[in-house]
């Protein structure tokens, strides 16, 4: 580590990418959809996290192709201003989604079953600001937070997954695929947006992160990671509960909790582990609501990312309310089509931007900058 | 106002490069000045501008009377005399600052007794006078901060020059042990307040021919001398240069101590959190000097200033190495564990009581109801008010002489907390928790982390009191962020384990001496090379 050079570790990067890309495979899933075909959930999430890495490694590819620093500048220069603000915003509306999805689902279990009847804007006055000041610190702060809390999240993940090992039964994993597999391709394909926008993420640092080569790398660290945990994750929460209950209940991981009948003096963890996987939502939210910012910074040219912080951190906070405390029904409809259509909404402009480096002939003078 | 105005601004200036405050430490620039202290322009010894010595022993008298007024300070000695070969010469020394034994037997004495033709200071200060260390100087302002410094300054006629002789000669305090950095196995001294004591301290310890001490004086009016100690060609030399800068800026009229010293030089002084070891041991310092740190040492102050520091090296104890490595493992793994127990334990408790009882069993529930039954005030009160106690004790125990203060913390631990249970001001169980926490806190090494730990838990308990165990995790969350974001002169606080850099040794666990060899990756030393990889 070099005093004065404000470069960001590869270790970092790959902890808050896996970080963002675990909490959302983990606590943001939509699980009507994904149980609405059976117990496949543990095969088609960690499949969607790796399915995710592939379209970030062409991403990498046409940037190193075109000699593009980072993300922001490779929209500038692929799709021209007009059609790159245009991209921009697309692919920063699927961060802004998985900024939110993940706090309002944890506002809604702690006002539920920790908090009982508190107000969502009392909880949210907790997490919000932190959240935010995290951000405003940059990506710096983020990703050495990040790796802090990782060891502390993954050991409480493991403790909450080994310790209700007795209420697992193998028949819980059945059916499989009631549905067939054309619903188990169209879900995997469908939760990419929980995992692209994260891990393509890691392209907008690409100047912090010291070249394409350690972008391509931490972007396979962390979705091999992500895969790991979640497919344990959803492994344990199939083996817990059958398709059928899995279907309605909001962060099944919460409530294995719950199959542990503990008496005596041991204590129930369940509400400790849900206030340190909120911790790693929180962490997952700011590196989301960073990236955003500093991608609108980079299209627009603008040297100080902190205002876009605020503006982006505004949004995610009315999206987080609006679905907490928006009308039912209406709200419910919004999220399922995001949910089963958003992918797309960030595959497009990724795919543009990707498509149009591969087409266009290369800047040699930018390669050379880069190298 | 102008203070806070520019913090304010400092928070919301937009215009600038966001990868400006990424850095702000090694901004280029002088460093703030805490609490608007910088003294107007004034025309002083240290600025050299009071001109050269003159050849002429009547006007360099008169000079030195009016700017030390002789007619009022009885302590400043101006002595004329003559040489046996009949030269006329000026002696100016601080009566009590200087060894008058010396200066009779070994200036005046050799010189008067001197019959030769030899008349002028280059002759004289080679042949005659019987000092060892003797320097020429041309300027008065370098004369007159060598008379306040304690040395002796001779003046002959027709000679525009003066010799510098050092006749140190002030009482001081002798070596002595630490007293708040206590070993059980390992070296006992510590340093004093006297400065070549201190830099004896160190090269008694360090041998190797690279170690270097760039004596200089503070900027200021009160021109305190003091130390910038490290390995030249190892240490970075960004780091030296950017400790000179700051050590530049500093302009106070206060007395300069380490302590004043230390949050001179930093940036963010009003952080709870030290980035600058402060320590009394000389084995401590020079183990860090010999990892590539840069130690400064200040006239008048027993401690030394270690930078750059990490979070890692404020828990870590000089005991620590002294001991069998099973052993030095066995009390870090401790160290953390009180450390942690006594920032978050209190506002555990209270988040628990307040909002989660549901986590706490019937038989733990109803204990803690029991013990509580007759207290009057509200638990959250009751856990404020003893951390209160709690520390008012702590203070008083220090501020009184040995054996008092050690009744002191037996009268308030024992029988206080005693009489407070029986007088139903406070329950048991909570004043085992507040204990718990105080304990824990006194695993930590460093006193300036223990304060910073204590606030720390103050902002947890508040966050739990406010939102159960969602505020302690906003909080906890809140304070890595600013450790995380916390440079110490441009080493990340928390590395090597945030960001993550190459180190030999492990980080709370006690690595193998023979590791010890090679400084930190975060250090980047030179000798090492600058390694890319972070």
């Amino acid at each position: 580590m070099s005093l004065n050079e404000g470069r960001i570790g590869r270790a970092e990067a790959v902890t808050a990418a896996a970080m963002s890309m675990c909490v959302n495979g983990v606590f943001a899933v939509d699980n009507s959809y994904a149980y609405e075909g059976g117990s496949s959930a543990f095969v088609t999430v960690p499949l969607s996290a790796l399915l995710s890495l592939l379209p970030v490694l062409l991403l990498i590819k046409s940037m190193e192709r075109q000699g593009s620093r980072d993300l922001a500048a490779h929209f500038s220069r692929m799709t021209g201003g007009f059609f790159g603000a245009v991209s921009m915003l697309l692919f920063s509306a699927g961060l802004v989604y998985c900024a939110a999805k993940p706090l309002a689902n944890f506002a809604q279990v702690m006002q539920k079953l920790v908090y009982d009847g508190a107000k969502y804007t009392a909880i949210l006055a907790f997490i919000i600001p932190v959240t935010v000041f995290a951000a405003w610190k940059g990506f710096e702060c983020i990703g050495r937070t990040a790796r802090c809390f990782a060891w502390l999240l993954i050991g409480m993940f493991l403790v909450a997954v080994i310790s209700s090992v007795k209420g697992y039964e193998i028949y819980r994993l059945c059916p499989f695929l009631s549905d067939g597999a054309g619903h188990m391709a169209a879900f995997t394909a469908s939760d990419t947006l929980l995992f692209l926008p994260p891990l393509a993420a890691l392209t907008i640092e690409g100047g912090a992160l010291q070249g394409h080569s350690h972008i391509r790398k931490a972007a396979c660290g962390a979705a091999l990671a992500s895969a790991a945990i979640t497919f344990i994750a959803q492994l344990a929460v199939s083996l817990a509960y059958p398709a059928a209950i899995l279907k309605d209940m909001a962060m099944p991981l919460y409530r294995i909790g719950f199959l542990r009948a503990d008496t005596g003096y041991v204590m129930r963890l369940d509400k400790l582990f849900i206030m340190v996987w909120l911790s790693g939502a929180m962490i997952s939210s700011s590196y989301c609501i960073y990236s955003a910012a500093r991608l609108f910074s980079g299209v627009f040219g603008q040297r100080d990312v902190r205002p876009a912080v605020g503006a982006v951190s505004l949004v995610v906070c009315g999206l987080i309310l609006m679905g907490l405390e928006g009308r039912n029904g209406n709200i419910r409809t919004v999220n399922d089509i995001i949910s089963r259509y958003g992918a797309a909404v960030v595959y497009a402009p990724l795919l543009a931007v990707t498509l149009a480096a591969f087409i266009r002939r290369p800047d040699k003078k930018n390669r050379e900058a880069s190298a | 106002m102008g203070f806070f105005a520019d913090k304010l601004s400092a928070l919301t200036a937009f215009d600038k490069a966001y990868d400006e405050f990424e850095l702000t430490e090694t901004e280029p620039g002088s460093p703030d000045e805490p609490y608007g202290m910088r003294s107007p322009g004034r025309v002083d010894a240290a600025s050299g501008d009071l001109g050269r010595v003159s050849g002429s022993i009547k006007k360099n008298k008169k000079r030195l009377s009016e700017l030390f007024r002789t007619d009022i300070n009885g302590d400043v000695i101006l002595r004329g005399f003559c040489t046996g070969g009949g030269q006329s010469m000026l002696i100016a020394y601080m009566n009590g600052m200087a060894d008058d034994s010396k200066i009779n037997e070994f200036i005046l004495k050799p010189l008067m007794e001197y019959e030769g033709s030899e008349r002028g200071l280059d002759g004289l200060t080679e042949n005659t006078v019987r000092i060892s260390e003797v320097r020429l100087e041309k300027d008065m302002g370098e004369a007159v901060l060598a008379i306040m410094d304690g040395l002796t300054v001779l003046f002959a006629e027709g000679d525009g020059s003066c010799a510098v002789l050092e006749t140190h000669g002030y009482e001081k305090r002798a070596v002595s042990a630490a007293e708040n950095e206590k070993v059980v196995l390992g070296p006992k001294e510590s340093f004093t307040e006297s400065f070549r004591t201190n830099v004896t301290l160190l090269r008694r310890i360090i041998h190797t021919d690279d170690l270097t001490v760039e004596s200089r004086m503070s900027g200021g009016r009160n021109n305190t001398r003091l130390a910038l100690i490290y390995r030249e060609g190892f240490t970075n030399e960004k780091l030296i240069k950017e400790v000179r800068r700051r050590l530049d800026g500093i302009d106070v009229d206060t007395p300069l101590t380490s302590g004043i010293l230390e949050q001179l030089i930093e940036k963010h002084s009003l952080f709870p959190v030290p980035r600058i070891l402060s320590t009394e041991r000389p084995d401590r310092a020079a183990s860090h000097i010999m990892q590539g740190r840069v130690c400064l040492i200040v006239e008048g102050s027993p401690f030394a200033l270690v930078l750059p520091i990490t979070f890692f090296s404020l828990m870590n104890s000089p005991e620590d190495v002294y001991m069998r490595r099973p052993l030095g493992t066995v009390l870090r793994v401790v160290r953390y564990i009180g450390a942690a127990v006594s920032v978050m334990i209190p506002g555990y408790f209270l988040a628990l009581a307040l909002y989660h009882q549901g986590i706490l069993t019937t038989e733990v529930l109803s204990t803690v109801i029991a013990s509580r039954k007759m207290v009057f005030e509200p638990i959250g009160v009751e856990i404020l008010l003893l951390l209160i106690i709690f520390q008012m004790i702590r203070e008083a125990g220090q501020r009184v002489p040995g054996s008092i203060g050690q009744a002191i913390g037996i009268i308030g631990g024992l029988i206080m907390g005693q009489a407070a249970v029986t007088a139903h001001l406070a329950s048991s169980v909570v004043l085992i928790i507040v204990a718990a926490s105080g304990l824990g806190n006194f695993c930590i090494p460093d006193y300036s982390t223990q304060i910073a730990a204590s606030w720390v838990r103050l902002a947890m308990l508040l966050a739990a009191w406010l939102g159960g165990l969602a505020g302690m995790v906003a909080a906890s969350l809140l304070t890595v962020c600013l450790l995380a974001d916390m440079k110490s002169f441009g080493v990340p606080f928390l590395s090597p384990f945030a960001p993550k850099t190459r180190s030999k040794r492990p980080l709370i666990l006690r690595g193998a001496i023979g590791l010890k060899g090679s400084a930190d990756d975060y250090m980047n030393t030179e000798s090492e090379g600058r390694r890319r990889r972070v």
